[in-house]
């Protein structure tokens, strides 16, 4: 198995690399051809549709941004080269930086705009804009041709005026090249790791302290960024600028070659455009019956290939990924240093005073004060629907406050998710949370989010200060996985390892975020008892570490043998306190839950 | 400001409402906004031009063959747009297959009809006088069968069995399947009961409103617009948004000039999102 | 049956005189152009690019049915130079990027010999470089908005917007009008239109109201034409695209007695359909329209033959209300090729530079064209002059809608210079071309 894995990704990669020689000589081939300058044509337009394309996968596949004013961005872009170039005289280099840049910030003006709107609601924004863009060009009068367009832009030269066609297809390859690696690179950053993330699951990854707003204007930013650059590309192959470069129905075939080749993967956008490309070449003798050919052939390749060529490829026996076994001795070598900084023993990192939560007339949590002390291990009891998971929330952030305080650090909590996470604060939801389609060791690197002390240029040319951060980070990740029995798993998807190794992927990613509290809710859930073993021996060596973590849980027998503090609460209110002895002796609390068998067995 | 504006703009707003109110019905289930949903309403005006207008048959005989073409696209349409969304499992490859949907009925209805507008004699010829604006009954009908629709669909969603069906596999389809709520039946009749209501409204509606062809994709995109303003899922928000685009367009062109009434919907559109970003009256959407 | 009486007359005619008069058989009304030369090739391909697919699919078809017609009866024929002829279509849509592909595979293909399209004017100016850089001759009737001395492979079979507003404009000042304004979608042609009416309205003493703005997503005129009512217009120009119908649909619901105008794009028979009893009187500016007058013999025998055989092929689109009927294929666009094979045949050549200088020269009489109207290049590339556009007005009675040609003859730039051409009058009196002492004039028929 893994010799054919071996021999199969030497093809591939024999395989890329032959493809990239054939294509930087594909020039040659053309001039054999009977219309050499209409095939050159024809492959340069794809290319600068690849470079968009791939601009679309990042917004789309990788932020789960829905964009429908990616055809507008090029337009943009091509009007940004239209413009310097023919009304002002500018350097086609110099033109073509500026389409990135006009792309980048009408980009960031709009995400800016929308950061309230999401999912449906922010594309159909995208598409007003797009709608607004090209209206705005076509009243633009002489400044920007109206609606004739403006035409006779040139590819830029290096010594001569303008570069000859072939000299520029190979200049759009390169580029494309380029802007794959540039897509890599920030898929494969911190960065990149933390946009997905966000689109799996906003809520666990602001509970890791990610900023959603800020890295959707950033992604944003890149995938406008290119869109504009493969605009000004497009305008010079094409020798125009025109406001019809923007209407939603021609930019098809990137939708389409995003999901032909497969959204959300790295070639995919490259292949399926090709795949796109070809199919409109091979039909352009149909005429009439042109768009009917495409659509069905369109909804054939959905039905046949539901997650494009790159994706279906993935999912194969062949695509899955390549399982790495460690030994003992290899497992026992990770050093980690997981010790709590800055905090002494028993401090008080987190307390409420009379804290309350009401849903109109419902009283979930009603006058709830609690303390979290370093070095603890703080449980917390009560039957369904007491008001555990509603008192978390609030003492996260995730609900606001109908009465009471709270204090971190002895500051009073800020009012953002994300924002007490950065405090140390960090949550594991009691529905398993994690980034499914990535991969285990990526789910700790997102936890290890806050670390990572480079920049999205630093990871998009890939410098040596990521490179050093990166090494670090993947070491830590790995040393956590091992603390976790995980480290054999590390490169399968987090979805399809087992109910019981998900959990403690949630765990070992909420403590790379290095919190100083840590909240589980009901993690001994399902767990198989060498699990539970693995969890408890966890948790001890957090509380050891120095680290204060709540439990919220129904296993009581777990939570006894393992919590310093128990906190007993009832109809939102707390109704005992103390040692697990305490609390199991404690009349209140027997007389409360007298006749309520669910709680009295777990008790006894 | 004339009278007739106002009319004529809420008249324009009722077929946006109805465009809109049939994509709630596919939205409901299934949350996709279906981009080929427009091309029933080209349906219904080709039924009508081929039948009433060419063949000359009586209302009623265009009606059956109407509703029963209809339900046909329908269960067609839910077999192309759903089979590859399932199998796909991407959060947006509803976008793609409903547009390739959208571009194959729009091919198929230019094959014969490239040269056609499918206008055709008016049920009612006769004209009301509202406070001395003019008005054809026809624009009343379709008017009319707007708030029927609405107040009927509204209805059915709150107090029915079925309703709550539509609301459960709306809500999470695993749990509803385990509730024995019939998914894909849900969805089929969503998909059919959807493409009849937007048939007929463009059935009504084309005598005195022009459609083309290849209009599908323009009406999708105002109806798209009417539901996102009113907030997604929301029959009372297909009404009001639809209304609301109608009568701005309407006032906004005749006060400011033609250019402006674009800009004026699709402002608006951006504005309220911004303001109000999940629409007027709808609920926040979560990806699926 | 009138077709084959002219063809005889025009045969033996051609014949006594063809030691006088320098005519080649290309040069008989009502006949497909004739080679008498061997190109030596088995098929000469010609290429169209227009919108087959989309919301302007039917400018694509219908110009491709006009072309398919002419094209099978030239091969019918013999084709030009022997050769038959192909035509090689690619849908354009409404996407430049499209459109600009299929020019160049076409610019850079040396066995496509013709191209025409594609049919947008902005899509046009953007192709246009890779024809001129490949040499490619080819011919545009879709293309309103440039000017086409700047190309030097370039020719126009269209009028030109400001020939059909001049004789639109005299004859309103004509029939007492004194204010108008126009309705028409943003656009070059909008722009252009309404620079032109701002200039020149002054000149035929009428006052200019200004022009409505209408948008492609729009579905009602109401707001736009009662404006105009308002500032005391008399008559309003619309659209020449589809839009016009809503325009039309406006007049309908808001009772304009006014007179409303326009170019050829009253053909479509939506714009009878919407407008009912109030599109009657409207003026129609065209190259040449005849197929909406009743007597078919006053039809320009060309344009009979051509459109006669269009119908026979593709049939009519008919209006449900209004009855109204409209050929699927366009004239104009048939004078393209047309063109080409008789200026191929002139040159005996397929050769670009040499067809397009023959192709420049041409003067080629109304009664034979397509269209009916007289193909005469010149050096500015446009096919058809001033004179050769009419202006309709469109009635209707119990027998449904039809059109009276108002602009004086019909034909006024066929030269009569070969006995037995046939013409008409504007209330349809045929004439014809007859030898009186050594001059040839035209004759009314019964003479």
């Amino acid at each position: 198995m893994i010799s054919s894995y071996k021999t199969l990704n030497r093809v591939l990669v024999a395989g890329t690399a032959i493809a990239i020689a054939l294509l930087y000589l594909f020039p040659l081939f053309a001039r054999t051809t009977n219309n050499p300058s209409y095939y050159l044509q024809i492959v340069s337009v794809a290319l600068c549709s690849a470079i968009l394309t791939i601009s679309l996968n990042i917004c789309m596949g990788y932020g789960g941004l829905m964009s429908l004013m990616h055809t507008g961005l090029q337009m943009m872009g091509g009007y940004a080269v239209a413009i310097l170039t023919l009304n002002h005289h500018w350097n086609g280099w110099l033109a073509l930086v500026m389409a990135i840049v006009v792309g980048a910030v009408f980009a960031v003006l709009v995400i800016l705009l929308s950061l309230r709107a999401t999912y449906l609601y922010f594309g159909m924004i995208t598409l007003a804009v797009n709608l607004i863009a090209m209206e705005a060009i076509r009243q633009g009068g002489s400044f920007t041709g109206g609606y004739n367009g403006l035409i006779g832009v040139m590819a830029p030269g290096i010594t001569t005026t303008m570069m000859t066609p072939q000299a520029f297809y190979v200049f759009l390859l390169t580029i494309l090249i380029g802007v794959y690696v540039i897509q890599r690179n920030l898929v494969f950053s911190g960065f990149g790791r933390n946009t997905m993330a966000l689109r799996e699951s906003p809520e666990t990854a602001t509970a890791l302290g990610i900023s959603p707003n800020v890295h959707r204007v950033k992604i944003f930013a890149v995938s406008g960024a290119l869109a504009g650059l493969a605009g000004g590309l497009l305008s010079m192959q094409l020798g125009y600028a025109m406001s019809e470069i923007g209407d939603l129905g021609s930019g098809l075939i990137f939708f389409v070659g995003l999901f032909l080749g497969g959204i959300s993967t790295l070639a995919g956008p490259i292949i399926g455009v090709a795949v796109v490309a070809t199919i409109a070449f091979l039909i352009r003798g149909t005429a009439q019956y042109n768009t009917l050919v495409l659509g069905g052939l369109l909804l054939l390749c959905m039905v046949v290939l539901p997650r494009g060529v790159v994706g279906m490829y993935r999912y194969s026996r062949f695509g899955s990924p390549h399982v790495r076994e460690f030994d003992q001795a290899e497992i026992d070598s990770f050093q980690l240093d997981i010790s709590v900084k800055d905090v002494v023993k028993n401090q008080i990192l987190l307390e409420s005073h009379d804290l309350a939560k009401h849903f109109g007339g419902i009283h979930a949590v009603d006058g709830v004060s609690i303390v979290f002390r370093s070095g603890e291990v703080h449980g917390i009891i009560g039957p369904n629907g007491s008001g555990k998971s509603t008192l978390i929330s609030c003492l996260t952030g995730y609900y606001p406050l109908t009465a009471g305080s709270v204090e971190i650090l002895g500051n009073p909590a800020p009012k953002k998710p994300f924002l007490i996470s950065r405090l140390g604060v960090t949550r594991v939801f009691q529905i398993p949370h994690l980034f499914e389609r990535e991969s285990v060791l990526d789910n700790v690197l997102t936890g290890m989010y806050r670390r990572d002390r480079y920049s999205i240029f630093d990871a998009i040319f890939r410098t040596p200060r990521y490179r050093k951060a990166n090494a670090r980070s993947t070491e830590e990740a790995r040393a956590l996985l091992a603390l976790a029995g995980l480290l054999n798993q590390q490169d399968l998807t987090a979805g399809s390892i087992s109910h019981g190794q998900k959990r403690l992927l949630e765990v070992v990613r909420a403590v790379a975020t290095q919190p100083k509290i840590l909240i589980l809710d009901e993690p001994a859930t399902g767990l198989r008892q060498d699990e539970l073993d693995v969890l408890k021996g966890l948790i001890s060596r957090l509380a050891k570490e120095g680290m204060s973590v709540v439990l919220i849980e129904h296993n009581v027998d777990f939570l006894m043998n393992l919590a310093d503090i128990v906190t007993v609460i009832e109809s939102g209110k707390v109704i005992a306190e103390g040692t697990p002895m305490e609390v199991q002796k404690n009349e209140k609390v027997l007389d409360a839950y007298l006749g309520r068998t669910d709680f009295s067995k777990e008790l006894a | 400001m004339d009278l007739q504006i106002w009319v004529e703009g809420l008249y324009i707003g009722s077929v946006y409402a109805l465009i809109a109110l049939s994509m709630t019905v596919v939205y409901q289930p299934t949350r996709i906004m279906n981009f080929a949903q427009g091309e029933g309403f080209v349906l219904g005006a080709a039924i009508g031009y081929q039948t009433i207008g060419v063949w000359h048959w009586p209302v009623w005989q265009a009606g059956a063959a109407l509703i029963l073409l209809a339900m046909a696209m329908g269960y067609v349409m839910e077999r192309m747009v759903m089979l590859p969304v399932q199998l796909s499992g991407n959060r947006f490859a509803w976008i793609i297959a409903t547009l390739a949907a959208a571009l194959i009925f729009q091919s198929l209805f230019n094959l014969p009809y490239a040269n056609v507008t499918f206008g055709y004699f008016e049920f009612f010829k006769t004209r009301a006088n509202i406070f001395g604006a003019h008005i054809a009954m026809q624009k009343i009908l379709v008017f009319t069968f707007m708030v029927f629709a609405a107040v009927f669909y509204d209805q059915l969603l709150k107090r029915t069995l079925w309703g709550r069906s539509i609301r459960a596999v709306a809500h999470n389809n695993d749990t509803s399947i385990i509730l024995g709520i019939p998914t894909k039946l849900v969805i089929k009749v969503a998909f059919i009961s959807g493409t009849v209501l937007i048939a007929c409204a463009g059935f009504l509606a084309a005598p005195v409103i022009i459609v083309a062809p290849a209009s599908g994709l323009f009406f999708t995109i105002q109806g798209f617009t009417a539901a996102i303003i009113g907030g997604v899922g929301s029959p009372k928000g297909a009404v009001a948004g639809g209304l609301m685009i109608g009568i701005l367009d309407s006032v906004v062109r005749s006060s400011l000039g033609g250019t402006w009434g674009v800009f004026s919907t699709v402002m608006a559109l951006a504005l309220i999102l911004v303001v109000r970003p999940n629409g007027f009256f709808g609920k926040r959407v979560v990806g699926r | 049956m009138i077709r084959r009486k002219i063809i005889i007359t025009a045969l033996t005619i051609s014949a006594m005189i063809a030691s006088t008069v320098s005519a080649t058989a290309v040069d008989r009304p009502g006949l497909v152009p004739h080679s008498v030369w061997k190109s030596g090739q088995a098929v000469i391909k010609v290429g169209l690019i227009a919108p087959m697919t989309g919301v302007f699919a039917t400018l694509g078809v219908n110009q491709r049915n006009s072309l398919q017609v002419l094209a099978d009866s030239i091969n019918a024929a013999g084709g030009i130079g022997g050769a038959k002829i192909q035509i090689v279509v690619r849908d354009g849509g409404l996407d430049p990027v499209a459109s600009t592909n299929a020019a160049k595979e076409f610019a850079g293909d040396s066995s496509i010999a013709f191209v025409m399209g594609p049919s947008i004017s902005s899509f046009y100016a953007g192709a246009a470089a890779y024809y001129e850089a490949n040499k490619k001759l080819n011919c545009q009737a879709g293309v309103a908005a440039l000017d086409f001395t700047d190309y030097k492979y370039g020719f126009r079979s269209q009028d030109f917007f400001k020939d059909d507003y001049a004789q639109e404009l005299s004859i309103l000042q004509r029939k007492g009008v004194k204010k108008f304004g126009m309705i028409y979608e943003a656009g070059s042609t909008g722009i252009a239109a309404d620079a032109f009416f701002k200039d020149s309205a002054p000149d035929y003493g009428l006052t200019y109201l200004g022009w409505q703005v209408i948008t492609s997503t729009q579905t009602t005129h109401d707001a736009e034409l009662q404006k105009l009512i308002n500032l005391g217009a008399q008559a309003v120009d619309i659209s020449n695209n589809a839009y016009g119908a809503y325009t039309t649909q406006a007049a309908a619901d808001l009772n304009f007695k006014g007179i409303l105008f326009g170019g050829s794009g009253s053909q479509n028979i939506a714009f009878q359909e919407t407008g009912g009893d109030h599109f009657v009187g409207t003026l129609m500016a065209a190259p040449n329209y005849q197929f909406p007058i009743r007597d078919k013999s006053t039809w320009m025998p060309g344009y009979k033959a051509h459109i006669d055989a269009v119908v026979k092929q593709y049939g009519v689109t008919t209006g449900p209300k209004s009855g109204s009927t409209s050929p699927n294929g366009t004239a104009i666009e048939a004078d393209c090729l047309y063109a080409f094979a008789v200026a191929s045949n002139k040159a005996r050549s397929f050769d670009s530079t040499k067809v397009r200088d023959q192709m420049a020269s041409l003067d080629i009489p109304a009664i034979n064209t397509p269209s009916g109207v007289r193909i005469h290049p010149g050096t500015n590339h446009n096919f058809y002059s001033a004179d050769g556009i009419s202006v309709y007005q469109w009635f209707k009675d119990a027998n449904g809608w039809y059109t009276v040609q108002v602009n004086g003859l019909a034909v006024l730039n066929a030269k009569c210079t070969i006995v037995g051409w046939l013409m008409h009058r504007s209330n349809g009196a045929p004439l014809i071309c007859t030898k009186v002492g050594t001059n040839l004039y035209y004759k009314a028929q019964s003479a």
